[in-house]
């Protein structure tokens, strides 16, 4: 079966990020495709390569990006929810002209068009609320 | 009317024209306080602006989001309201209500803004079970 996943939630307030993690672990380990994993709202600061957790506690940007390597799942974050929370690559601190960039390598910044395709091309879209 | 700006959906485009598939999106969130509001209804506005077929279901402390006579001045966000009144340009004509959070609430039929339809308990799950897929805010 073809999986999506809405996440929303923010990476170090609440269950929310990490639960969206295990189910996107299972879904991948019971041999169903992930095709996408859309982070929306507060969720869009797991893509932050720029955090440094403490050595005991997660690295979300790392550990969704291991799992997107293995599975070839596309991570995006949400454009706006992106940007207005400094969460920017290459192409959008370059166009806004910024000193650096924070997004993981591992996700794509884009827009609400991909939850659409996803809603539009996949069995289940599960979302995962803040 | 001008219509209203969307930030987010017009970033990239999508292909999907070949598929439309019945989505709902079920609110229930207070319309300020956290942003998850103006994610909702900013979700519905590009999903209408890809063509999909889709609804909105208003519940719990989202039924606030449906009072008209918002004033948001003094809230960092959009006013919700005035998002919501600018649906019917995207072909989103009724907002559907679940009647139990209403009840919970005091509210009644008459004090919602919008072109609203009230659900009773016993029509809900049916209502939901109607989509192919719902996302929830």
């Amino acid at each position: 079966m073809k999986f999506a996943l809405l996440v929303l939630g923010s990476p170090y307030a609440g269950q929310s990020a990490e639960s969206a993690w295990q189910y996107a672990r299972a879904v991948v380990e019971q041999g169903h495709e992930l095709y996408r994993v859309f982070f929306y709202h507060e969720a869009v600061s797991q893509g932050n390569a720029l955090s440094v957790p403490h050595q005991d506690e997660v690295n979300h940007a790392g550990r969704w990006a291991q799992l997107a390597s293995e599975s070839g799942t596309e991570l995006v974050l949400c454009v706006a929810s992106a940007l207005k929370r400094g969460i920017l690559d290459d192409r959008e601190a370059q166009r806004h002209e910024k000193d650096s960039s924070s997004a993981h390598p591992g996700f794509i910044i884009s827009g609400l068009g991909q939850l659409i395709d996803a809603h539009a091309h996949c069995d289940r879209l599960v979302t995962f609320g803040p | 009317m001008p219509m209203p700006t969307v930030t987010g959906w017009s970033h990239s485009g999508p292909d999907v024209s070949d598929t439309r598939k019945s989505l709902l999106l079920i609110l229930r969130s207070s319309p300020y306080g956290n942003g998850l509001a103006r994610a909702g209804v900013d979700l519905a506005l590009a999903a209408a602006a890809f063509d999909q077929d889709v609804s909105l279901l208003f519940m719990d402390e989202g039924i606030w989001q449906l009072l008209p006579q918002q004033d948001s001045a003094h809230t960092p966000g959009k006013n919700i309201a005035r998002l919501l009144d600018s649906l019917p340009l995207y072909d989103i004509e009724t907002l559907y209500v679940d009647g139990t959070s209403m009840v919970r609430r005091q509210l009644e039929p008459g004090q919602l803004g919008g072109n609203t339809q009230v659900l009773d308990e016993s029509e809900l799950r049916a209502f939901v079970e109607g989509f192919d897929q719902v996302m929830g805010f």
